[in-house]
Order: C-alpha cells, then structure tokens, then sequence
C-alpha cells in the first residue's frame, strides 16, 4: 500500500497507541482480578482446616476446633428471606409505581431525589434508625424481623433504582402496542413491563442482596448477638415446657401413689401411659446439646410420685411436690434444659406451661440471631492466641460462598428469563 | 397563507346532491361524499400538547369499510389526528382534546370525557409505524387481546388465533411455529402479526400509522393488498408519508398542513386534479 512518509509515520503512531491502551487494559485488569484470588487465596489458606461440614452444624465454642458457625450460617439465610421479602416486593412496585403510574410533578420530583439519596445513607444510620423506630418504639426486639426489616430498608433504594431503569429500557412502542389491544394499565403492567423488566430487576436484586448479605454496622447497632448457641424455631414444631414452673394440679401425698390410671387420680383416669419424656440438655450455654430420654413404661401402677423420681433421675434436673402439692420441674442450671418432647402426655395433663403453644409457621422471626459478618468478626477481635484465626478465616469462606452461590442462581436466573425476551 | 378548511357540511351537501339520484340510505345513516356510508365524523377537531396546537379545527368523514389516507409534510399532524380516535394520546400527561369525534352508527363521541378510552380502544385498533410485536410467542401475540376479554380456553383461543393469522395472511408462514419467538420473523412478517393482533378484537376500525416505512417494497406492498383485502370488513385510515401508496390503497384522501386540513376529498380527485395549490405542490413533489 502506497503511502506517503507523512501519512506512514502517523500510522505508526496510532498502531502505537493501540498497543498501548491493549497492554494497560490488560495489565489493569489483570492486577483487579490478581486482588481477587490473593484475597481468596489467603481465606483458603487460613481458613481451609476448619471450613467443612462441622464448621457448619457445630455451635460457637470456647474452644476454637470445636466452634463453628451454625447459628451465624442459619441467622444469616433468615435475615436475607426477611430482607428479600420486604426489599424486592416493596422495590418493585415502588419502581413500578413511578415509572408507570404517577405523573410527573414536583412531588415525584422531590420522591426521586430522596430515593437517590437514601441509597448514599450509611448503614449505619439505618441501624439507628431502625433501634429506635423497630426495636424501641414498635418493640420487634433484636430479632431476625428488626435485622430483615432494617437491611430491607437498606438495599429498597438499590432494588427501586434497577426496576426502573429496567422499566425505562422497554421501548415505549410495546406500551402502546399494548393500550392499543384494549389492555388496562394494570393488565399492560402484568402482562408487558414485569415481564420484560424482570431481568435487570433481578440484576438489581443481586447487587442488593449482595450488599445486605456482608452489612454489619446496622445489625451491631440493633443488638444482633455475638453469641447464638441455639437455632431460631422451626416453624410449626411443639414448643418446649417452661422449667421452672408448676403443674396446675396439684397432688396430696395420698394422690401421689396413686396410678395415673385410677379414676381418683386428679388426672381424672389417664390411660396407661407409656412413651419418652425428652430432655434437651445442655450442659452449659455454650455446649452442644444432648438429648435425654426417660423412658416411661407401659404401667398399670404407674404413680405421680414414681414419675417424679423418674425425671429426678435425669443428670442436673431437680423435681419437687411443693407444700400445696404442685409437681416442679426444675433444672439446675437455668434454660438449658428443656422438656422437648413429651409423647405420654402426663406433662400437658398435669398442666405444666409451654413456651406458649405451637410454634406458629413465622415464629421464627421473633428469635434472637447473629450472622456469618458478626460472627467472623467476633472470632477476629479474640486475642491471637487463643487460636481463633482459622475459624474466622473459614467464616470468611463461608460468606464469600454464599454471596457466590445467592449470585450465580440469580445470574442463572436471569439469563433464562432473558433468553425469552428479545427486541 | 390562507388555508381553506371544507367543513363537513360540504360534504353532505353534496351527498344530499346524490341521494336525489337514487341511492337512499336507511333513516339516520349518513353518508360521505362518494355516496358510502359513514363510520366516524371528525368535527371541528382541536388538539394541544400543554400549550402546542398540533391539529386546528379539523373535519373530516370517515366512510365505511373504505380506506381514508391522511398524507401531509413531517409534523402536520397526521399522526396525531390519528392517535385521536383511538385516545392513544390520554397515555401522555398534558393533553388536551377539543371538538369531537363521532363514531357512528350510535353516535358516541370517542373523545368525550365520560368515554373509557380502554372501550374506545376495543373497538378501533392500530397498527403502528414500526413493527411492534411483543417478545413472546406468535400465538401469545395474537392471543393477548382474546385473553384481555376473558377468553381462557386453549381451544377457543387457538381457534380466534388462527381466525387472525389466516385474515392477515401469514398463517401459512407461521402455523408451524406458533410457540416461537415473534421476532424470529421478518420485519414485513412482523408487520402483519402486528396486524393480526389488531384483528384479534374484532374492530370496527383499523388506524394504521404509516404501516410500511420501515418494510422493503415487496413486504409493502403485500401489506397494501392485505389492506385492501381487510376493507371488506373493517373501516381503515392509514396515515402514509408515501404519495404513491395514498394513490395505490385509498378511497379518499385528507391532505393536512401545519394542524390544518388543506384539502379533503375523493382519492383520484385529491391526486388528479387538486384544488388546493399547496396539494398539487406537495403531491408533485415540490415540498414535504
């Protein structure tokens, strides 16, 4: 090709360029994602003789190969339902809302910029918030509702933003095509724009449960736990009997020897009884916890005073007919031990109080929690010498797993939904 | 520059001429000025985007089962005249009609305040400039308008979804790839999906809004026939940037100019022998 010197020379130097800009890109590039795996790498390495499947169903410990992150790994996925229950739902309609329903006027105006600027509001000033709005003046406590609510909260602004840029990009030809079928706004809302919007809402929804999955300042300030020994109730299980308390009935020494079976009985004629009383046993807050079954004989002549020494028997629980002849059922050492299961019936026959009936389906959202970031850092602020490293590093693991796994079954799900829509 | 305006009462004066002659309509219809019943009647039709007047006291009849071309420069208001008679224009705040727009026979006016737009909307359906399909199936194309009147059942609606197609001939293109993707098809093929959609509520009325400036010739001018086809059983007004195409389809022909209606009359007179000099200047070629 005939060039003049002029016209090769340039050419030279914008070939140069070229080259140059590629070598940079790359080598930034390069340095981003090298910052990744080192990070990984390192957590790997800490981390790697403790992560595994005990780390995941043991309870935090004293004792650093004993501890693990159960109530911090489970607390964690709970507050992210509750979050994405009230952030997506809330977000998408809040979106939609704007975008498709109200008109533009000052209001909406002032509305938008206060979405755009409650996403820039530090975390922190959202836990305030929710402590004294949630915690103090609706009393939802430090529970796993006040975590989700607030980290909902959080993210609402992001879910909001991606919905209705999401809803912006469908071009204004397919609403009109739509009104112009005969269709309601609300018909052209189900059948057209969520549809379409749904993949960058759900890319909305990943940034933000991403960012809600790692906060931490917010949950310190409404009182999330550092230390969680116990899961939150599953729904719709038998609540355990207070320890502690008395039975309605009460006993005379004469009705103690009495069989359950005989109609004088205050129990009024129980059948034969037989079955398993279980104890969930734990011998200090912090421990495992171990079951322990008494077993209850099938027994013509089974008596309250015999049932009594039976559950007397059972390593620190202490049983007493006080003056007026209630049965007590004590423990030792406070709450932890419970009566879990009672498949005889002697115990509700006898009228000891439950922790308040059944565990109904949403229950669980009233406990106590802590999560993966509390917990990782709980264990990082230990002295070094206590050994608490690879515990905090496998933790690190963990959250880094799960924020991987909650974003690639999005992306995943995304992407087939994207597959269906095209322009 | 003077515009003269022929108001409708033209228009009937000189049906009125005809009936004379023979042809008399059953009581109350009335009738354009070729004699053909009327479908809609536009009367002194005002309408203002916030503080725009974009259309300045237009009337205009709209004969039955006849195709009505509105031909004009860019931004006479074509379009948005019409976007009246199906109230496309109530989905953009800041509107404002004036005048009105009778639909006939029952005399409703469809830009009325007490009018549902979405029931306006039932009954007069629009194809638009660019082919929109929705990103979905073919059938759930067509079958969106049976499913917003209730219709549920698979059967009914592939019956009403192959009634369309066939009446928009691409049936036979697309019976064996009903549950693709609407845009696998071509652009003149997504055009007259388009229009079988609009098929799909049964109209009375067909608004097409410049129906083939995005499609190449031959995809054109099977959509010209399919108009012509479809004048049988629905009244259409097609709004078109190309002259010839106004000559080829139309009935009669509205010439607009900056919101006002220059010249409004039979196709061939419009084309032949104009009366209106900015008609024969703007059909020749020489502006626009």
């Amino acid at each position: 090709m005939d060039l003049t010197p002029i016209q090769k020379r340039l050419l030279i130097r914008r070939k140069r360029a070229d080259r140059v800009f590629v070598v940079l890109g790359a080598a930034l590039a390069a340095f981003c994602l090298s910052v990744l795996v080192i990070m990984i790498a390192a957590l790997i390495r800490d981390g790697a003789s403790r992560f595994g499947w005990s780390f995941l169903t043991q309870f935090p410990s004293s004792d650093p190969p004993l501890a693990g992150a159960k109530s911090a790994f489970v607390g964690t996925i709970l507050v992210m339902v509750v979050t994405a229950a009230t952030a997506i739902p809330l977000g998408i309609m809040a979106g939609i809302f704007l975008e498709e329903y109200a008109r533009k006027n000052w209001f909406t105006a002032i509305i938008e910029i206060n979405i755009a600027n409650l996403a820039g509001v530090p975390s922190i000033i959202w836990g305030l918030m929710a402590l004294g709005l949630l915690v103090y003046h609706f009393g939802t406590g430090r529970s796993i509702l006040t975590a989700g609510l607030t980290l909902g909260l959080l993210v609402l602004p992001i879910v909001i933003v991606a919905t209705r840029e999401a809803i912006r990009a469908i071009p204004q030809a397919i609403r009109e095509a739509s009104y112009a079928c005969g269709a309601t706004r609300l018909q052209t809302v189900r059948y057209h724009i969520v549809p379409y919007a749904m993949p960058g809402v759900l890319t909305g929804c990943i940034i933000a449960m991403s960012r809600a999955i790692g906060e931490t300042a917010p949950l310190v300030t409404i009182g999330a736990l550092t230390y969680v020994a116990y899961l939150p109730p599953a729904p719709l299980t038998d609540r355990p009997w207070l320890l502690g308390t008395l039975s309605e009935l009460t006993f005379s020494e004469e009705d103690r020897t009495k069989p359950f079976g005989s109609a004088s009985s205050p129990i009024g004629g129980l059948p034969t009884p037989a079955g398993q009383i279980e104890f969930d046993v734990r011998p200090d807050a912090t421990g495992p916890s171990a079951r322990t079954v008494v077993s209850v004989a099938a027994s013509e002549t089974l008596t309250p005073a015999a049932l009594a020494q039976a559950i007397d028997d059972v390593p620190g629980v202490l049983t007493r007919f006080d003056d007026d002849g209630h049965l007590r059922i004590e423990s030792e050492l406070e709450e932890w031990f419970l009566i879990s299961k009672d498949s005889t019936g002697l115990i509700d026959a006898m009228g000891m109080q439950r922790g308040g009936g059944k565990h109904g389906p949403l229950d669980w959202v009233t406990s106590g929690f802590t999560v993966v970031p509390i917990q990782m850092y709980d264990w990082v602020s230990r002295a070094e010498g206590l050994g608490f490293k690879p515990n905090a590093a496998a933790a690190g693991i963990l959250l880094v797993t799960m924020t991987l796994a909650m974003n690639a079954s999005a992306i995943y799900l995304r992407n087939r939904l994207r597959r269906s829509i095209r322009w | 520059m003077k515009i003269t305006t022929p108001m409708i009462d033209a228009f009937k004066a000189e049906a009125s001429g005809r009936l004379g002659s023979g042809r008399v309509p059953e009581s109350g219809q009335e009738v354009s000025p070729g004699g053909d019943s009327l479908k809609a009647r536009v009367e002194s039709l005002n309408f203002f985007y916030g503080k725009f007047q974009a259309i300045k006291n237009v009337s205009l009849p709209i004969a039955e089962n006849k195709i009505t071309a509105l031909i004009g420069p860019s931004g006479c208001g074509k379009s948005t005249l019409l976007r009246c008679f199906n109230r496309m224009h109530d989905l953009i705040p800041d509107h404002k009609y004036g005048g009105r727009i009778t639909l006939l026979p029952d005399g409703d006016n469809l830009i009325g305040p007490d009018v549902d737009p979405i029931a306006v909307r039932m009954r007069i359906s629009m194809v638009f400039q660019k082919p929109n399909p929705f990103p979905k199936s073919i059938f759930e194309n067509v079958a969106f308008g049976p499913r917003l009147r209730g219709i549920s059942r698979k059967d009914e609606l592939m019956a009403e979804v192959e009634r369309c197609l066939r009446a928009a001939a691409i049936w036979d293109e697309c019976k064996d790839r009903l549950t693709k993707n609407a845009y696998n098809l071509s652009g003149g093929q997504q055009q007259r999906l388009c229009i079988a959609r609009s098929l799909a509520s049964r109209p009375e009325m067909i608004l097409f809004d410049e129906p083939t400036s995005a499609l190449d010739p031959i995809a054109t001018s099977r959509i010209e026939e399919l108009m012509l086809e479809l004048k049988s059983s629905v009244t259409i007004a097609v709004v078109t940037h190309n002259m010839q195409q106004a000559a080829r389809v139309s009935d009669f022909t509205a010439f607009m100019y900056l919101g006002e209606l220059a010249e409004f009359g039979p196709t061939q007179k419009i084309f032949m022998n104009p009366a209106n000099k900015l008609t024969a200047d703007y059909i020749s070629g020489r502006f626009g």
